[in-house]
């Protein structure tokens, strides 16, 4: 009895061993006819998927011996990927969008600058220069940035003819934005139908603003600067927006409408002016009934990007780096411009035939908005997930007009001067 | 021949004891281990003490305000819960025509997956739209912003946890239909009200019953995850975070995955030590009718 009970769980104990060393076995290997294989992660949907393999197959033209396994994670991105080195899952290239900080901070992707200069990739024809330094960290670059639209402006054309206000352009004003949106928002019996604009608390909405008075989040040693006049301007501007002038809807009037996002209200026809990324061109494309088109920001602003980075885990890091280098080249990029999916981040990309004259919903729009976007350094940092949480917490109540602006910009002063030591 | 079964024992129950070993126990151990380094998921672990627990306990306000948080949810949510399965229960187990129909009825928001519940009651809950502050104004009462409201969000968690009482209502109308009829006979005969069978029959014959709906009430409570997770995401300012999503968004959002075994920890220590004083109360107030049979 004794012996067999030992018998079983130095049994277990094996099997539980074995399972966990079958793990660490990897798949990232040189085939035996020198060709090799590597994996990329990316997320997105199935039709995504569709394109990047496409993108490969046209990389595969050059580089014929190196396979890329696409392996689209689903769900929680971020958590899955981490579960994966932490588990010792081979991997090579990964789509990162602003949190790459984190991974390079904690060595999981490579610099490639050397790579960078041992391929002759000029990066300044490559990329404008705002594009190129979103995936820098450090002072070095850390991904190839694939996709790169900026925030725009996104305007119900017949609401402004209506309200006879002139189109927005690119050199609008704060001020600007503040006028149209008070002429363009509407009400009835004391109940506000029309708003002018909607903005919201998302962090790309007042950052952007801060960063347009001049302002930004850290000074020049890399220290807090939250409790500033840039920044306090920035914050009180949006406020006023919603509870002086009543042009946005307040976090009361959103709630009530089960907390619907800026796109349906637009969408609707119940805001005439919304800032946000260039997915939003793909969903009003197909709604009916609706006269819209986009413009440049009235100064600098956010990009929504990712690009491609490899592991420090990878074997094969060179054959890694002609891949993203191959993908992010106008030919690489072309399947995602053509599908619509995305603004390409690549300068020739964004000046492409197919990417301006692209019919959206059956007509062409403002496509050089985005070129013409201008992007401020967005102060992406290891800790970028921590700071927001501490930051959306305080905001999120001055917001909804319960808190002084006073006590929200030291709160969040002091928070992240404990944060940043 | 006993030798034999013992063996045959521990094959049959190895798959589960494999699983047990390698996808519980070994976690749980290393968690254990992991709440002493500075582990950031990624780069190796270096070790350093009690400086986790110390942080936590002593300088980490946030942890406080979600343990806080917890505990007034717990503490609320529980008994009321308990207290309103009990009074549905008790009506349930009356013969009358159409019962079953009810019965399903009452059970029925206890099936529904806690994310569809949860975004049903960010409408139910909205400020002057949703049905509960509507229904509110027609009694002449203004209804709070309950998930924009700091005082308020806790409360509204509360209410929606009371959707989810039909799990415990099944159990006590089982427990209510195991309790032998000659009691209450016996007690008739005696000349006993309704209101003194309910006191002293039906209640103490529930006690088991209760008290399990009480241990497992208590850990639920005090791991609440989902909820808050989508409802509030903690907000506003913390009024509503629990250990659990606070665990969480350490662990996988600030990369401190040490820190998060730490709050493991001790959240396990207070469940343990709740659960335990309960245990022990128990000989005080759980009745269990002891190795008689009806026949």
């Amino acid at each position: 009895m004794q012996r067999s009970l030992k018998v079983i769980f130095l049994l277990i104990l094996a099997m539980v061993l074995g399972l966990t060393a079958c793990s660490k076995g990897g798949s990232s290997a040189s085939g035996p006819d020198g060709k090799v294989n590597l994996t990329m992660t990316i997320w997105g949907s199935e039709n995504e998927k569709k394109i990047y393999q496409e993108r490969l197959d046209i990389v595969k033209q050059t580089y014929p011996d190196i396979n890329v396994k696409l392996n689209l994670v689903a769900g929680d991105y971020d958590q899955k990927v981490q579960t994966m080195i932490a588990g010792g899952t081979a991997l090579d290239i990964m789509m990162i969008a602003e949190n790459y900080q984190a991974y390079a901070s904690k060595k999981q992707i490579i610099a490639l600058d050397d790579m960078i200069q041992t391929n002759n990739v000029n990066m300044s024809e490559r990329y404008s220069e705002d594009i190129m330094n979103l995936m820098k960290y450090d002072g070095k670059q850390y991904g190839m940035p694939d996709r790169a639209g900026a925030m725009i402006l996104f305007y119900n054309k017949d609401l402004f003819d209506k309200a006879g206000v002139k189109y927005p352009s690119k050199d609008w004003t704060q001020q600007d934005l503040m006028d149209a949106a008070q002429k363009l928002t509407v009400k009835e019996n004391g109940k506000t139908i029309q708003w002018g604009y909607y903005p919201g608390s998302w962090w790309p909405q007042w950052m952007q603003l801060i960063y347009q008075n001049g302002g930004s989040l850290f000074d020049q040693e890399g220290k807090p600067t939250f409790n500033t006049e840039p920044v306090r301007n920035a914050l009180q501007f949006m406020n006023d927006l919603t509870f002086k002038y009543g042009v946005g809807p307040t976090p009361t009037e959103i709630a009530d409408m089960g907390n619907i996002g800026a796109d349906p209200l637009f969408a609707q026809g119940k805001i005439a002016m919304e800032t946000t990324g260039f997915w939003n061109i793909g969903s009003l494309a197909k709604v009916e009934g609706i006269n819209w088109d986009i413009a440049s920001i009235w100064g600098e602003t956010n990009a929504f990007f990712n690009g491609f980075t490899i592991t420090n885990a990878s074997e094969h890091k060179e054959e890694a780096f002609k891949v993203i280098e191959a993908l992010t080249t106008l030919n690489g990029q072309m399947p995602l411009i053509k599908a619509g999916q995305d603004a390409p981040a690549t300068k020739a990309g964004l000046s492409s035939d197919e990417f301006l004259n692209a019919e959206y919903g059956g007509k062409k729009i403002n496509m050089a908005a985005f070129s013409e976007s201008k992007i401020y350094a967005e102060p992406f940092n290891p800790k970028w997930n921590e700071m927001m949480k501490l930051i959306n917490d305080k905001l999120s109540v001055y917001f909804n007009n319960k808190a002084s602006l006073d006590d929200t910009v030291t709160q969040i002063q002091s928070g992240m001067e404990k944060l940043y030591p | 021949m006993k030798q034999k079964d013992g063996k045959w024992f521990y094959i049959f129950i190895s798959p589960w004891l494999i699983g047990f070993v390698g996808l519980t126990l070994g976690p749980i151990l290393f968690s254990i281990y992991m709440s002493f380094t500075n582990w950031d998921l990624f780069q190796s672990p270096s070790f350093i003490g009690l400086d986790n627990y110390k942080t936590l306990l002593t300088d980490d306000p946030l942890f406080w305000k979600s343990v806080g948080n917890t505990f007034f949810y717990a503490l609320i949510s529980i008994p009321l819960g308990m207290a309103i399965s009990l009074c549905i229960a008790y009506y349930l187990n009356k013969k009358i025509k159409g019962i079953t129909f009810f019965r399903i009825l009452f059970y029925l928001p206890s099936v529904v997956p806690v994310v569809a519940s949860s975004l049903l009651f960010v409408h139910l809950l909205a400020p002057s739209k949703g049905l509960i502050n509507k229904a509110l104004a027609l009694l002449g009462i203004q209804g709070p912003a309950w998930l924009l409201d700091p005082n308020w969000v806790k409360p509204a968690l509360i209410l929606m946890s009371l959707w989810g009482v039909g799990g415990g209502v099944v159990l006590l109308l089982a427990g209510m239909k195991g309790i032998p009829q000659e009691l209450y006979e016996a007690a008739a005969i005696d000349g006993a009200q309704s209101t003194q069978s309910f006191f002293h029959i039906t209640f103490p014959m529930l006690t088991p019953v209760i008290f399990f709906n009480l241990v497992t009430g208590i850990i639920g409570a005090l791991q609440t995850f989902a909820q808050v997770f989508i409802v509030t995401s903690g907000g506003p300012d913390n009024a509503s975070q629990m250990v659990v999503p606070y665990l969480f968004q350490n662990a996988f959002q600030f990369y401190k995955m040490g820190y998060a075994s730490a709050i493991a920890w001790v959240l396990f220590i207070m469940i343990m030590v709740l659960t335990l004083l309960i245990f022990r109360s128990s000989a005080l107030w759980v009745h269990y009718e002891e190795g008689k049979t009806n026949e």
